[in-house]
């Protein structure tokens, strides 16, 4: 299968400040979302889209800009990686930042009507 | 739109793939892709082919309980997590099982994600207290004169258990007991026959 052939090694770059989140040294996720976003954002890189580079300047900048450096949170890392990531994608002319969020209302509308398809007042 | 303050960031995920696709600059099948290597490539079967190597290749298990950093390397399984490698090897006499006490530390990159169940409290506490009970509650029963060896993973020091070869796969090569060596084997908690493996 194709997945035997990605290479992570650029990943290694992703040092210091901006490393991604590990438990002494393993990578970690501890929900869906962040392993679909860091594939996606992988993919994309992989297939030209951007430089690693391109991506790890971003990164830099939100988590500098955030003050929060808690690498060892990934649902607070992956936010910051979504952040770089939907900043590069508007700095390419890829997508619009609006247009990034008006997608995500509808997608939201849609993720809570997967939760609740009918009427009724009891909590999941 | 602030990523931190937000709650709601499955969808906004789920727009970035969606708008990236249709604007044809990623394919789902990629993504799924690279998830899947971190789930699966990068995961079990890694460590089931050092193993299936270890019990086919006898200078190879030496150099694996020697140096296991090295020898693990030397399969291309390197970088991201496996630094500081320990092989330890069961045996009739002596059952290992491996825990992290402090957090979850794990080799990702030979057994993949670490099941929900390495990283519960009670796992980490009562393993190193009452191992040949909690070995028990995986369907691990142990002869009473079978030592068993918890080791405690660090920073420093991750640990790969090599289970015993199943008796009846003797004519086995490397690639055809692969399949057969599971996840659970490679922690300790769970034994091989002939037919297991996940």
């Amino acid at each position: 299968m194709t997945a035997s052939t990605l290479d992570f090694a650029g990943l290694e770059d992703l040092g210091g400040p901006v490393a991604l989140p590990r438990s002494n040294g393993e990578l970690i996720f501890d929900a869906p979302w962040q392993g679909r976003l860091f594939g996606l954002v992988v993919h994309m890189c992989q297939s030209g889209r951007f430089e690693w580079n391109d991506f790890k300047k971003h990164l830099i900048e939100v988590i500098d800009a955030s003050g929060v450096d808690d690498v060892c949170d990934p649902s607070i890392y992956y936010r910051q990686f979504g952040e770089a990531f939907s900043r590069l994608v508007a700095e390419k002319d890829y997508v619009s930042a609006d247009l990034i969020d008006q997608r995500s209302r509808l997608e939201s509308e849609r993720l809570s009507h997967n939760d609740h398809d009918h009427d009724h007042d009891h909590h999941h | 739109m602030d990523w931190i303050s937000m709650a709601d960031v499955e969808a906004r995920v789920n727009a970035l793939e969606s708008l990236m696709v249709e604007k044809g600059l990623a394919e789902h099948e990629a993504v799924d892709a690279v998830v899947a290597s971190f789930e699966n490539d990068m995961g079990p079967v890694n460590g089931a082919k050092v193993v299936a190597r270890a019990w086919t290749d006898p200078q190879y298990r030496e150099w694996l309980l020697a140096d296991a950093t090295a020898a693990i390397a030397d399969m291309g399984f390197t970088g991201l997590q496996t630094e500081h490698m320990v092989a330890v090897e069961n045996t009739a006499e002596r059952h290992n099982v491996v825990v992290c006490t402090l957090c979850s530390c794990y080799p990702w990159t030979l057994l993949g994600i670490p099941p929900a169940w390495f990283k519960y409290p009670q796992y980490r506490a009562r393993v190193v207290k009452e191992p040949r009970s909690v070995l028990a509650e995986f369907g691990v029963t142990l002869a009473d004169d079978v030592k068993i060896d918890v080791w405690d993973s660090s920073a420093e020091i991750r640990y790969l258990v090599i289970p015993q070869r199943p008796a009846g796969t003797e004519g086995l090569t490397a690639e055809e007991l692969v399949p057969l060596i599971s996840r659970d084997s490679m922690v300790g908690t769970a034994l091989l026959t002939s037919s297991t493996g996940s």
